[in-house]
């Protein structure tokens, strides 16, 4: 299976990666995972391409960096992505109210700045486990997760 | 004769082998260094035809032929147009040129060249030195324009690479009525809708009109849009040097500039599909995303630059990097808008 994935940002990069990882135990041998657009660098140094060459399985996380990006993106590469061979080609993107701006005010109110670093993001995104993606997708409680799992890995 | 690499050191700046095919399309970021390698290689083609106002200060180039019969000639001259310090040349690893000052050996013969000459120029024998002339012809039929140099307030003299007075309808003239079919058809399928071009003589001026369809009134070329002025002359000039019957080396710097995304991509590809097809060997730079991803990966030549030097990375010296690139099934720009090669450097190298 081949399984291009377009995320918006660092955050959901880090997420998809960790998922897929943990899909696979982190076994070389079942899956080849690709990354591209990483930044910061030190993003992309956490993110590194792992898996043998010819895995079953590869994933191409490319970083569109804007959420507005992720659509047209897709739609400028769809046919090379088919040419190459890849059966699905997903994006990624927040469909809900961000509560990026709230946070800010909140931590603007006392004093502070709330920015979103890579090393604050990796420390919750790596604790994610295989047992928590599984009791997440079968709680029911976030359906889009489920439907993301079903159409990157059925 | 193709050019198969070229390397250049001026002391200022320093480009990496590059390595050339048939076609090449050289990209890279803003700053690079693309027109800077095309300059060095019209600089050096000046400096091997005598042309001594291009390198004024200490150069080092080695140029890589491929010569007559699949020879492999490689040239080598470091020096200035004040003094060549050291000259060389081998025919498939054969020396038949070494040259230190004023003191040279060719082919077993002691020869004493003018300090400010190279040997090439002065040792002209068609019959004794094939070599010499191969290059000498090489630098003699190269050509280079900056596409957005043409300019339709500059009608009738082709601004160039080369510093030459090119006469734009003298030029014209020369093209057979087949080839002037071929550039309006051509020009059609790029969305300008010529039916016929028409050079005029008026008292003594030279002058060219172009008839478009649904026009009653003749277009001249200094009425002409950029973007059209310089289609207009790409198509005629590279239609004029497939006539010519020696080596050819064509260089555009910044092909595409001022032209709409489609049009650029097309014209490119025209370009590359008609070079293939003739005798020439075609060096293009270029930033347009449009135009890159029209080119097969396969004739890009992507420059990077660390400080004073470039380095090169084409599938000839990088093939795994380029395999592995086309495989993700990304638009060939992605190659240079991501951090792709960055990755692909950093995990090769641990």
């Amino acid at each position: 299976m081949k399984v291009a994935i377009y995320v918006e940002g660092i955050t959901e990069a880090g997420f998809v990666y960790q998922l897929i990882g943990e899909k696979y135990q982190w076994d070389w041998t079942k899956v080849r995972l690709e990354c591209l657009n990483l930044d910061p660098s030190d993003a992309a140094d956490d993110l590194r391409d792992i898996g043998i060459e010819n895995a079953p399985n590869y994933f191409l996380i490319y970083d569109s960096c804007t959420d507005t990006s992720v659509a047209s993106d897709i739609r400028e590469r769809f046919q090379s992505h088919k040419d190459q061979g890849f059966d699905k080609v997903v994006g990624l993107r927040d469909v809900y109210f961000h509560p990026y701006s709230k946070l800010e005010e909140i931590f603007k109110s006392v004093g502070k700045t709330y920015s979103k670093h890579w090393r604050e993001i990796k420390e919750i995104v790596f604790k994610l486990k295989s047992e928590d993606f599984q009791n997440l997708y079968n709680s029911r409680k976030c359906q889009s997760f489920k439907e993301f799992c079903d159409t990157i890995f059925l | 004769m193709l050019v198969k690499s070229f390397d250049y050191n001026n002391f200022i700046w320093k480009l990496d082998t590059i390595y050339l095919d048939k076609l090449n399309l050289i990209v890279g970021k803003n700053a690079v260094g693309k027109s800077k390698t095309l300059n060095a290689l019209v600089e050096v083609a000046r400096f091997i035809k005598g042309e001594t106002s291009g390198i004024v200060t200490q150069n080092q180039c080695r140029l890589t032929f491929e010569g007559r019969d699949g020879k492999e000639l490689v040239y080598t001259f470091d020096g200035s147009a004040k003094e060549i310090v050291r000259e060389s040349m081998t025919a498939d690893g054969v020396e038949i040129l070494t040259r230190e000052g004023e003191h040279a050996m060719v082919k077993g013969e002691s020869v004493n060249p003018p300090l400010n000459k190279l040997v090439i120029q002065t040792q002209r024998d068609t019959t004794k030195f094939p070599e010499f002339e191969d290059v000498m012809s090489w630098a003699e039929h190269t050509r280079g324009f900056s596409f957005s140099d043409l300019s339709s307030s500059k009608p009738y003299s082709i601004p160039n690479m080369f510093s030459e007075k090119i006469d734009f309808s003298e030029l014209f003239e020369k093209i057979d009525e087949e080839k002037r079919q071929f550039i309006i058809d051509k020009m059609k399928e790029l969305g300008y809708h010529i039916n016929e071009i028409t050079p005029l003589k008026v008292d003594q001026f030279n002058i060219i009109t172009l008839k478009e369809e649904g026009v009653t009134v003749p277009l001249f070329s200094s009425s002409m849009s950029n973007g059209m002025l310089r289609v207009f002359y790409i198509l005629t000039y590279m239609s004029y040097i497939a006539t010519t019957e020696s080596a050819k080396t064509f260089l555009i710097d910044d092909l595409g500039e001022g032209l709409d995304y489609s049009r650029s991509a097309r014209l490119s590809k025209m370009m590359f599909d008609y070079c293939e097809a003739h005798d020439i060997q075609l060096i293009v730079t270029s930033n347009d995303k449009f135009l890159m991803n029209a080119i097969d990966l396969n004739h890009w030549i992507i420059l990077q630059r660390y400080g004073d030097e470039v380095k090169t990375y084409s599938r000839s010296t990088y093939p795994d990097m380029f395999t592995k690139f086309r495989k993700m099934g990304l638009n060939n720009f992605d190659i240079l808008s991501t951090d792709f090669i960055e990755r692909f450097l950093s995990q090769v190298s641990k």
